[in-house]
């Protein structure tokens, strides 16, 4: 980049429409990317207009600058650091009082603003109806009254970005005289040529922060100040000081709100369904129902159309005089199926699900509901969808756990999916163990699943100690998501996920093939199967096949017949080796497709550890199962 | 008495929240500020409970709840 003539930041709290306005500013033209050093999403989009090359960079939606939550962090960093030309506070009009809070915050990083009033209909239709003039006075900040989803007030709202990232204008707000007089006191310490501004190096210095090259008579005059401040009013300043901010949007929010009726009842009827002891639960648990459903059925539905259409092209090929063909069909071309495979039947409904749970104000809901049951595991509300949906695919588990923001819970989030039996090792387990022992046995395996997913989350909870402060979130008002928004989040989560995903897939299975046609397996079997037969208790030839689940974990029954010799799976393994075999199958590897999403959602070593960790698991549960079973099955 | 008494749509005024440093301050950031009046939308008695602050629904779990000490009104 580089090239553009501007640079727009957006920025205002979650839940405000700031994506939707990204979207209707940037179109499809959006890159992602980690802000260096965190986990932190940067969206980057440009936009052409007027002649003008403009960059849109899409902040975090966060509250406040002060919780040094990663979020604030990335946000305030990029402001102070890559000085974008002009912020876009996107501000929520039903909700002003919080959102003037983060604007003030904003104003003291001294940077040109311009405010999106956005969702101006929503909030009419909540009886909430906001001056854009008066608010612009009392700010000294343009105010565009705009209605991101559909598309109202956009050009206006870049006119004015463009204007006054010219103009180069400062707002300026007080606060109350004690606090005013004691940072005026303060500023006088502070040398000229700093930056952003020295009102906002002298708040961050009276927060107790350390800021490098500021002369130590600042330093020491603020701490005498912080002292004297501290002891009148009993708290630390930080504090006294957002209570100064919300009392200055407060005052600000009530002289340009006007409360009328409210037109809309309907919303408090929806809640008294959806949030409710008898029928909210109800409701939760007919809606996981119809999520995994979809998900599940049409997913395997349209899976098995998918490998019947493509696998019909194998034949063929290698009947062809392509060069190399057998190891472009099993090494490349599978694995590109694969990803397709994957993708299509369950990523794709999943996004889709994802953005409707998320549009609507439901997700909130259900986090809301499910929060007492995920504590169990250490875990909060959020990280039940996630984990019920890794019940269909651990893919779309992983990377939905995204919406979870504690680092730590969504790394355990990320780390308990791949233990949900998917699909894929539903397939095993009820193709081996229901079908030739007992769907009863088959059902313990399930139940064992879940105990060791409780244990880890247990032992991880007692690991971290460190209590978990709970639930703090905010519940959006429930509406109609908009399909707009919803297809193209859809869109751009895939396509990230898809260029993550493909080469990842395709190096491993073409790894997986190289292996092959070298005859390495068969090394690799001898070199397994002392383990295998000693302490796992199971035939060396299943060596193979659980290689080989590494790439889709179906493969790991279809191919028992394939390197067993035998379709009928009866004559290949004793039931007691069918529930060996299954407990290692259920835990001892994510698929790559799998662990594609953990190398996009967790740190390279995570993903390694997670990985070592289950295949240890995995041998020792299925050595220990074999100990056990051995004494009463043959 | 503690937000986490209180049942549903009765109103009260935030006085103090005992928590360390780093949770009163999410706590107010989300604008729950001494003074606050604020109603109780959701209390199932057990579990997370929804608090409408400054016209915006908030999910609190119990824990947290219990550490918000607030006068009713």
């Amino acid at each position: 980049m580089g090239r553009e003539d501007l640079v727009i930041a957006l920025c205002g709290n979650a839940n405000v429409g700031k994506s939707a306005l990204f979207n209707q500013l940037t179109g499809l033209q959006q890159t992602t990317g980690n802000w260096p050093g965190k986990t932190v999403e940067l969206k980057e989009g440009t936009l052409y207009y007027k002649g003008k090359f403009i960059k849109v960079v899409d902040l975090p939606g966060i509250y406040s600058l002060s919780t040094y939550s990663p979020e604030e962090e990335v946000a305030e960093e990029y402001i102070l650091t890559k000085k974008p030309d002009i912020v876009i506070n996107v501000v929520d009009a039903a909700h002003l009082e919080r959102n003037l809070f983060f604007t003030i915050q904003l104003i003291e990083l001294g940077v040109p603003m311009v405010i999106a009033l956005n969702q101006v209909d929503f909030a009419e239709n909540e009886g909430i109806f906001v001056d854009a003039y008066k608010l612009q006075n009392l700010l000294n900040i343009p105010v565009v009254p705009t209605v991101a989803i559909k598309g109202k007030g956009i050009k206006a709202l870049i006119d004015e970005a463009i204007k006054q990232s010219e103009e180069k204008k400062i707002a300026h707000i007080e606060y109350g005289k004690e606090i005013e007089s004691q940072i005026n006191e303060l500023i006088k310490y502070i040398p000229d040529n700093v930056y952003p501004t020295k009102r906002f190096i002298a708040i961050k210095l009276l927060c107790g922060e350390n800021i490098e090259n500021i002369p130590v008579s600042a330093v020491q005059k603020a701490k005498l100040i912080i002292q004297s401040l501290e002891k009148i009013h009993g708290e630390p300043i930080s504090l006294i000081l957002t209570q100064e901010r919300y009392s200055k949007a407060e005052l600000i929010a009530r002289a340009v709100t006007q409360l009328k009726n409210p037109k809309n009842k309907l919303r408090e009827f929806l809640d008294s369904i959806f949030v409710s002891p008898v029928s909210g639960y109800i409701t939760l648990i007919i809606i996981f129902f119809l999520i995994f459903g979809t998900i599940y059925k049409f997913g395997g539905f349209l899976g098995c159309i998918l490998e019947n259409f493509f696998g019909g092209f194998k034949e063929p090929f290698l009947a062809s005089n392509i060069p190399y063909k057998e190891f472009l069909w099993n090494g490349v071309i599978e694995g590109f199926l694969s990803v397709i495979y994957v993708v299509i039947p369950y990523i794709l409904p999943f996004y889709f699900i994802l953005g409707v749970l998320e549009d609507s104000g439901y997700l909130a809901r259900m986090a809301f509901l499910t929060d007492s049951l995920m504590h169990l595991i250490g875990l909060h509300g959020k990280a039940s969808l996630p984990l019920f949906l890794g019940f269909g695919c651990n893919v779309p588990a992983v990377l939905g756990s995204r919406i979870i923001e504690s680092k730590k819970e969504r790394e355990l989030t990320c780390f308990l999916s791949t233990l949900v039996p998917c699909s894929a090792r539903t397939i095993i387990v009820m193709g081996l163990v229901g079908a030739f022992i007992g769907f009863k046995y088959a059902l313990l395996l399930y139940i064992l699943s879940f105990f060791i997913i409780f244990l880890i989350g247990k032992i991880a909870q007692f690991i971290n100690k460190s209590e978990s402060p709970g639930l703090i979130m905010e519940i959006p008002p429930i509406r109609v998501p908009s399909l707009n928004v919803i297809i193209k989040s859809t869109y751009f989560k895939l396509k990230d996920f898809i260029i993550y995903a493909i080469p990842l897939i395709i190096a491993g299975s073409a790894l997986l093939e190289i292996l092959n046609q070298a005859n390495l397996l068969v090394s690799i079997e001898n070199f397994f199967s002392p383990l295998f037969s000693g302490f796992l208790g199971l035939p060396s030839f299943t060596v193979i096949p659980i290689i080989f689940g590494i790439l889709r974990k179906e493969l790991g029954i279809i191919m028992l017949a394939t390197f067993g010799g035998s379709a009928n799976l009866s004559t290949l393994l004793l039931p007691r080796q069918m529930i060996v075999y299954s407990i290692v199958m259920l835990f001892y590897f994510p698929c790559i497709a799998t662990i594609s999403a953990l190398l996009k959602e967790l740190s390279f070593t995570k993903t390694v550890i997670i990985i070592l960790f289950e295949i240890v698991l995995a041998i020792l549960l299925g050595g220990l199962s074999n100990l056990i079973l051995s004494a009463f099955m043959p | 008495m503690s937000l986490s008494d209180l049942k549903e749509n009765e109103k009260a005024k935030i006085v103090k929240i005992h928590g360390g440093i780093g949770l009163t301050q999410r706590l107010m950031d989300l604008g729950l500020t001494y003074g606050t009046v604020v109603h109780i939308v959701r209390n199932f008695g057990r579990g997370p409970i929804i608090v409408s602050v400054r016209n915006t629904d908030i999910a609190l779990g119990r824990g947290i709840a219990r550490r918000i000490w607030v006068e009713k009104i």
